[in-house]
């Protein structure tokens, strides 16, 4: 029984990481573009939200498909240039969307859960 | 640290990616395979320094093949729920860079845009893998692909391997694989480039930059070209192309003479399916060829064979040593 709950909780956490890596990724890109091993390092040292750093990359690729992200080549002064992504006014306008719906759920949530006793 | 053995690691891993990510179109696996390559070589940079240790660890937090594979394949399956867009990118760039920090430059079977690829047929066929060393680097290629066998090249420099000759593959001559299976192999680029400052024979000092770091302009690709002079004043050296959007990576070999203060390179190979040149390069008429003298380096035929160029002009650069150690 344990090991049901266990792997139904699993299987929720990943559901909800999926549903909201593609906005964080959108909000790291919110004040200054970056270039992909930036985003992929600053993903996967968060808790658990990316399994490996190279899974960042089929994302920020789905991403500028969406249009949601654009990438540019910049010159380094430490070797080859890098491709940095910035945001297009899509995907500005899908974060902020998102934000609105997140945080209404996100109180949402807190309110039934606190309600119910569960903290 | 051995530099084998990390290019080794470093080879291998994005081998087995490139061929978890069989399913994906040709254009978006090798974009991945550059985009991941990246991501290593600026690990193993930020880290310092390259012992296997370090390699496995950095190798082991950009994930297994196989997650990536995964991740990409779901993407796939979702990628257009929004109408997709073309995203001009300034400059379509992007430095081989992995070799030049790992002593070998990890290529996948690139094919400029409009190359076809043939599917590997009957998979489940058991074969015995040949042996290639020793053999052109192009008439290893055909003979493994007329197998059925899929071929990965990597470059790798040589005091005793005359460029374009394979010096090792993987795995060896005898094994018994799957038809489809993936064959390594190694090719040399002639020797490490000395130092530009040996002095020349004949009082004639080089005229070229024994690496430089070519910009292009816009929408061009940027590449690395090394070049070495032998004691006999003749030239050999590798030009090793990274197309990310262009979605290609392929490394030429080449030899040359000087002349006054210009000089030549011809090839010696051309890499396999670049577009028809996957042949002997004396049978390709005005085949890649480089000249370069002063500050620029122009790449005759780069129109029909790299693909990137709309008229002769577009494959003149002018080099800089900037990047290049």
């Amino acid at each position: 029984m344990w090991n049901i709950v266990a792997g139904g909780t699993n299987k929720l956490l990943a559901q909800m990481r999926r549903g909201a890596i593609e906005y964080c990724v959108l909000a790291l890109l919110r004040e200054q573009p970056m270039y992909g091993f930036e985003l992929a390092k600053a993903l996967a040292e968060a808790d658990g939200l990316v399994t490996s750093e190279g899974t960042v990359y089929p994302l920020l690729s789905r991403l500028r498909q969406d249009g949601l992200l654009e990438s540019f080549w910049q010159e380094s002064t430490l070797g080859p240039p890098r491709r940095y992504y910035r945001l297009t006014t899509d995907g500005r306008a899908a974060l902020e969307a998102f934000l609105v719906h997140w945080r209404t759920f996100r109180d949402t949530v807190d309110t039934l859960m606190e309600r119910g006793g569960a903290r | 640290m051995s530099k084998t053995t990390t290019a080794g690691l470093v080879g291998d891993y994005l081998h087995r990616l490139d061929a978890a990510l069989g399913p994906l179109p040709r254009a978006r696996r090798q974009q991945l395979v550059a985009e991941i390559a990246e991501h290593v070589r600026q690990s193993l940079a930020a880290e310092g320094e390259t012992s296997d240790d370090t390699v496995r660890r950095v190798l082991a937090r950009v994930g297994p093949p196989e997650d990536i594979a995964a991740a990409a394949l779901a993407e796939e399956a979702g990628a257009g729920r929004r109408p997709s867009r073309w995203i001009v990118v300034g400059t379509m760039a992007g430095l081989v860079a992995v070799g030049g920090a790992l002593g070998g430059v990890y290529l996948t079977a690139g094919s400029p845009p409009g190359a076809t690829r043939r599917p590997p047929p009957h998979p489940t066929t058991v074969l015995v893998v040949p042996d290639v060393t020793g053999d052109a680097q192009g008439a290893a290629t055909r003979a493994l692909q007329a197998l059925g066998l899929q071929v990965t090249q990597l470059a790798e420099p040589s005091q005793s391997v005359g460029a374009g000759v394979v010096v090792s593959q993987d795995p060896a001559a005898g094994a018994r694989v799957a038809r489809g299976q993936r064959v390594t192999v190694t090719v040399s680029s002639g020797p490490p480039p000395t130092t530009a400052t040996s002095s020349a024979p004949g009082g004639t000092a080089p005229a070229f930059p024994l690496g430089v770091y070519v910009d292009g302009p816009p929408g061009t690709p940027h590449y690395y070209l090394s070049v070495g002079q032998a004691p006999d004043g003749s030239l050999s050296g590798a030009l090793h192309f990274l197309y990310q959007d262009g979605q290609t990576s392929v490394v030429f070999t080449f030899t040359g003479t000087v002349s006054g203060d210009a000089g030549t390179l011809k090839p010696v190979t051309i890499p396999q399916d670049a577009g028809s040149a996957s042949q002997d390069p004396s049978t390709v008429p005005g085949a890649v060829s480089a000249t370069f003298g002063g500050n620029t380096v122009l790449l005759g035929e780069c129109t029909a064979y790299l693909h990137f160029a709309t008229s002769l002009q577009d494959c003149t650069f002018t080099y800089s040593s900037k990047g290049v150690r």
